[in-house]
């Protein structure tokens, strides 16, 4: 059974890219346009294995959406990547802090991309 | 544009200086308005580029799937029609063929990497558009005059320049660090926790 993945971004093209390249590789994509907003898909579908989400964003940041998820016990373990413009090693390390499971500095290699879910999916 | 915070200053500054000083608030209005505007325009051009490079780069995966069923079909009828020598040949046919649907497939990874330029810089639009704000917000504080025990209104020159000085570290302060590190499109560092 193909596995979900939530992709959080305020970027309308960067969604259409993580789109693209998850839809390809058989994915099934649950798109969010900001922290609040995946927290709310996230909370309403069972099936997310995996979160992909910006930093930068309205409403909620991507920082405080981990953490919202990681206080809820279905999404206690699972795998929660940053992907962001962000590179400092001050902001790795309050993902790392938040529970963030990686970190990737935009722009994405479509194929490194996939290699990384496919390896933290286990 | 707000007006000096300090009332007493207000009210010692003469007629004509009180008016320049609102004359050059507006026209440091109108400049950062300019500056502004032109940048939002570039945000927009970004994003319907990004918008047209994101359907062709679609149309362009789609061709390449039809032209592998469409080999797969070529392959099936040759061997059928003409038997095992014509099937080798089809057969070495579909290896080209194949090679250049991944040739294709690595061109629409380099260019999905390569979009994702109009998050950037739009991030990077926003960044300077909060810098400029800031520095406006700040220039506007400077007051490069003093009033002397008589009451006459002198201009200070080095209190132009400090001003200003602050006002630069002002906005320095109000806008925090670059959100954006990369200077070109290559992609970006992977690091697992």
């Amino acid at each position: 059974m193909a596995k979900t993945i939530l992709a959080v971004d305020d970027s309308a093209s960067i969604r259409a890219m993580v789109s693209f390249t998850l839809k390809g590789a058989g994915y099934v994509v649950v798109e969010a346009v900001d922290g609040q907003d995946a927290l709310d898909k996230a909370k309403s579908n069972n099936d997310v294995h995996l979160i992909l989400t910006d930093l930068n964003m309205p409403r909620m940041d991507g920082l405080t959406l981990i953490k919202s998820l990681r206080s809820l016990p279905r999404y206690r373990t699972a795998p929660i990547l940053m992907l962001t413009t962000e590179s400092s090693d001050v902001m790795k390390a309050q993902g790392r802090a938040a529970g963030a499971t990686g970190w990737m500095v935009k722009p994405f290699d479509p194929k490194r991309l996939l290699e990384v879910i496919k390896k933290v999916l286990g | 544009m707000t007006e000096p915070q300090n009332p007493e200053m207000q009210t010692c500054l003469d007629p004509a200086t009180q008016e320049m000083r609102i004359f050059c608030n507006s026209q440091l209005d109108d400049y950062f308005a300019g500056v502004k505007g032109e940048l939002s325009q570039v945000e927009r051009l970004v994003g319907d580029a990004v918008s047209d490079l994101v359907a062709s780069f679609k149309y362009i995966s789609k061709l390449a799937h039809s032209q592998q069923e469409i080999s797969l079909s070529i392959a099936q009828s040759a061997v059928g029609a003409e038997g095992s020598s014509a099937g080798e040949s089809v057969e070495h046919l579909l290896e080209r063929q194949q090679a250049i649907i991944n040739q294709i497939g690595q061109e629409v990874d380099t260019a999905v990497t390569s979009m994702q330029f109009g998050d950037l810089a739009t991030q990077l639009l926003n960044h300077t558009m909060t810098r400029i704000e800031a520095l406006g917000t700040a220039l506007q504080r400077v007051d490069a005059q003093d009033v002397t025990a008589g009451g006459d209104t002198v201009y200070k020159p080095h209190r132009f320049h400090e001003g200003v000085a602050k006002a630069v570290t002002a906005a320095n302060a109000v806008t925090r660090e670059k959100p954006v590190g990369q200077q070109g499109m290559s992609a970006g560092d992977i690091d697992l926790f």
